[in-house]
């Protein structure tokens, strides 16, 4: 018997001393920020998969917000053969991490998935993708929709043919695959524990070649559920790269020798614009004179961002909420912004609302025309500080004006559920306003979808104008770079818009990044900005961010 | 005997029966569609992304209340639901989705137990260790009671986040965060038990130094109104010692707390969602708590039919405990 127990404690003992496993400290890479629980979604095909997917499964094309370009990245070249068909030659020396090799017959799967899995969503217009040879195909459509197939060339991951085809159709979305998935990333899926997810560097790499090989031997997202517990990790060294959104960091970057994107304020790039949903469905914001003079009253400059988020993010926001990228700025027309524009002027806008008869009533708060009483209420998730924070401020601004407007923190549930299904009157709101190669994205994802009892991909304020979506079908059928066609449709879009205000731009939502110098170093900035530097997946653009893991150095 | 345990048996489980169900409606009482709230992150996701590949269709809103099952009348759903709890299943989580219910509780809810059982029952044990003896001391009641009550009304959080400044961040001699260090993986050796243990700590002194002072209140109280009892002074004045008289009220002012004692051991598997916010500790407690704000309802049903089992059983293990330290009940049952 102890002889027995002796055995097994010997056994247990060496098993478990081979089997532990330490991660290096000066060979790992640790960061946070978009991973709050833990990983139980590894599937490509999923958009609501965890962290790290962009690691492991290749997208054909790379976007670099930073350069304006589509980067090739597993496609080698692509151009258009003629107005319907789209010709990508595919890298000859990709390779799966099982040993097979990645071939045009991955690419057709991918893309044809959603004709037989209905939860996938299609490339619009896309009628085949032919295969040319092994490492050529063709994308045929009927009539392509060029921002939304651009999106897919940088936005689909690749997933083996060999493994998934051998699925059954019904299990595809739902499957986890969290168990040695297969891509042929910079990285391979190493282990996951309820604190983090680690990945482990692919050697065999098709990109080390031309992109370059990643410093770190290991990355490791880890999920932390406060801001303090990471802003102590990050001050301690223990995580290099945070994208969590830490309030007051303003004042440690130089004591801790942090680096931001900017040494000055803004220290953050903008990563997304958060707007004021104003739903013209219901009176008086269904009136767009009145809308007018909210915008008055808020303004594109005012010192919200600056009580909100003290110099981490810009003190403006541009009239349309365009965010200050080249693919987006590149379509808006100064001409229309200044002549149809608005200002911070809360006299102006008061004069507005009197011209237009919503007078003041014997409480003091202005009424409605007919003398019914005006009662507004501005609605964000409970418990998203700074936006809380900003929702304050512009109830306080719109209460400047005589309106009485309260600011309600309804949980997030709730706050989803009278969004989308129209019972509020406004709300906060920035899902899909998030950097894109064009600024059709943002006025899609603002005014394209049509009117619908619950509306839950965009147009959530009810924006009734068919000319303007009919504009947005001329601009989806025209080339990206074909400027000189889009720039007078962009500029229609842009003039409904400023007369009619369905919405108004609040401020610039930051790409929260900060990175300890203590372990790695050459982190990007804006003196050295040779990576988008995000690590939130589904960013669309993560991918781009590549060349972060290929740029870092380790501190000797 | 036997008759106490039908007894209690029954009533446990009609108990079980009206907390199940309850257990099953609550969540569906509250307003709005978990199902909405799933592609409300799918909308999310889809920000910047031209493809539109995380497009909420139709079809997709359809696929998940079919998933669900919430697409079929109220009552089926119910009899869905004790369908799979004698099956053992408890469905798929719609927040953390796609990952079933039960891997969920069963990775999480170690690291809950491991530090609230050592806590829940050390400081059990302690507090009333203290109590007791600050009950026949006016010089040391004088010092402890406050300091009781202050170490009671103490948040856990506010304590937690003293404890990591004090040990993180000044003295940096414990971690701050996590149940073991991120360079880990968790595996059977020294090293990284070691490490746990390191990890371990903190978060077991904020639990254990604020409820503390709860069971020590408690058994002061109980001791002083125990030593004015009829049976203590009629043993005083029989000239029993003042120890076999402490002796004696201590077993019976223990009574009280062992109740409370269960009801903490069965919520166990609730965790300690403060705790776990404070110091990043993995568990069931932040999880659930996602899983309420996201309307969860596998998730919740699963959690809150851990919790009830827990209750009951903990209860239940009392009630049966209750016979041999308290001879009144077991008379009563043998007798009557």
């Amino acid at each position: 018997m102890k002889k027995i127990v002796l055995m097994t404690a010997v056994v247990l003992l060496v098993a478990s001393v081979a089997m532990a496993l330490t991660l290096p400290r000066n060979e790992t890479l640790y960061f946070g920020g978009s991973m709050w629980g833990p990983l139980t979604n590894f599937n490509p095909l999923n958009p609501n998969h965890g962290w790290g997917v962009d690691l492991v499964y290749p997208t054909l094309f790379m976007y670099n917000p930073l350069t304006n370009q589509m980067v090739p990245y597993l496609a080698e070249s692509g151009n258009w053969v003629n107005s319907t068909t789209y010709d990508v030659k595919l890298r000859k020396d990709a390779q799966w991490t099982d040993g097979q090799p990645v071939t045009a017959q991955d690419v057709k799967y991918t893309f044809e998935l959603p004709l037989t899995v209905s939860q996938l969503v299609p490339v619009i217009g896309l009628k085949s993708v032919n295969i040319i040879n092994d490492y050529e195909v063709q994308f045929v459509f009927s009539q392509p929709n060029y921002p939304n197939f651009y999106g897919a060339l940088y936005g689909s991951y690749i997933v083996p043919e060999h493994i998934w085809s051998k699925m059954a159709t019904s299990d595809i979305f739902s499957y986890a695959n969290l168990t040695n998935p297969v891509g042929c990333g910079p990285y391979k899926f190493l282990t996951y524990n309820p604190q983090e997810i680690v990945l482990e560097r692919n050697d065999n790499w098709f990109g080390n070649n031309f992109i370059g090989k990643p410093a770190p031997k290991y990355v490791a997202e880890l999920a932390v559920s406060s801001n303090n517990v990471a802003l102590g990790l990050l001050l301690q060294g223990q995580l290099d790269i945070s994208n969590f959104y830490l309030p007051g960091i303003e004042s440690l970057i130089k004591p801790y020798n942090l680096v931001a994107w900017n040494d000055k304020p803004p220290y953050m790039l903008s990563s997304n614009t958060a707007l004021l949903f104003l739903n013209n469905s219901v009176a008086p914001l269904n009136d767009p004179q009145f809308r007018k003079a909210l915008a008055y009253a808020i303004g594109p400059t005012s010192d919200l961002t600056q009580r909100v988020y003290a110099g981490q993010v810009p003190n403006y926001v541009d009239p349309l909420g365009l965010l200050p990228i080249e693919s987006w700025m590149q379509f808006e027309d100064k001409s229309v912004v200044s002549q149809y524009g608005y200002t911070y002027d809360p006299a102006k806008a008061a004069q507005i609302l009197d011209q237009l008869g919503y007078k003041k009533g014997p409480d003091g708060w202005r009424t409605m025309p007919n003398g019914q009483p005006i009662k507004l209420s501005i609605i964000c998730p409970y418990g998203w500080t700074d936006w809380m924070a900003a929702e304050r401020i512009v109830a306080e601004d719109l209460q400047k004006i005589g309106l009485n407007v309260t600011a309600d923190f309804p949980d997030y549930s709730t706050y989803w559920n009278n969004f989308t299904s129209g019972n509020y009157t406004m709300a906060i709101n920035n899902f899909g306003s998030g950097i894109s190669m064009t600024p059709y994205t943002y006025f899609y994802w603002l005014f394209g979808y049509p009117i619908q009892q619950y509306m839950y991909n965009g147009n959530f304020e009810r924006y009734n104008n068919p000319t303007v979506v009919d504009l947005l079908n001329k601009i989806s059928s025209i080339p990206l770079d074909n400027t000189k066609e889009l720039q007078p449709l962009y500029s229609q879009i842009e003039k409904a818009f400023l007369q009619d205000m369905p919405v108004i731009p609040l401020w610039y939502n930051g790409m929260w990044y900060l990175a300890n110098q203590s372990v790695w170093t050459n982190f990007p900035n804006a003196n050295n900005p040779y990576a988008f530097p995000s690590t939130w997946t589904n960013n669309g653009v993560t991918t781009a961010s590549l060349y972060l893991y290929t740029g870092i150095k380790p501190v000797k | 005997m036997k008759k106490y345990l039908t007894r209690k048996i029954i009533i446990y489980l009609i108990t079980f029966f009206i907390a199940a169900s309850l257990d099953w409606a609550i969540p569906r009482l509250m307003p709005g569609n978990p199902v909405s709230l799933i592609v409300s992150r799918f909308a999310q996701a889809s920000s910047g992304s031209a493809s539109q590949a995380s497009l909420v269709t139709k079809q997709m809103f359809d696929y998940f209340m079919q998933a669900f099952q919430l697409n079929i009348p109220w009552w089926e759903q119910y009899a869905l639901f004790w369908r799979n709890i004698f099956t053992g299943n408890l469905g798929i989580s719609m927040y953390l989705y796609p990952e079933p219910v039960i891997n969920i509780i069963l990775s999480a809810v170690p690291y809950d137990i491991l530090f609230l059982l050592p806590s829940i029952l050390l400081s059990f044990w302690v507090g009333n260790r203290i109590g007791a003896w600050a009950a026949r001391s006016k010089k040391a009641d004088n010092i402890l009671l406050p300091t009781f009550y202050i170490l009671t009304s103490v948040p856990y959080f506010w304590l937690g986040i003293l404890l990591v400044w004090i040990f993180g961040t000044l003295l940096r001699v414990l971690p701050m965060s996590g149940a073991f260090s991120y360079s880990m993986t968790p595996s059977f050796t020294f090293a990284f038990i070691f490490d746990y243990l390191k990890h371990w700590i903190l978060p077991f002194l904020s639990l254990f130094i604020v409820s503390l002072g709860g069971w020590a209140i408690g058994m002061r109280n109980m001791i002083i109104y125990e030593l004015e009892s009829n049976y203590s002074r009629y043993m005083g004045s029989l000239g029993a010692s003042q120890r076999l008289i402490r002796k004696y009220s201590y077993r019976n002012a223990i009574l009280p707390q062992v109740t409370g004692l269960a009801l903490q051991l069965g919520t166990i598997v609730a965790g300690a969602i403060t705790t776990e916010i404070v110091f990043s500790y993995p568990g069931i407690g932040y999880i659930l708590f996602e899983g309420i704000m996201n309307k969860d309802y596998p998730l919740i049903q699963g959690c809150f039919l851990f919790i009830i089992v827990g209750v009951l059983l903990a209860n239940f293990v009392i009630d049966i405990l209750y016979m041999f330290i308290d001879p009144r009940v077991r008379i009563a049952y043998t007798e009557g």
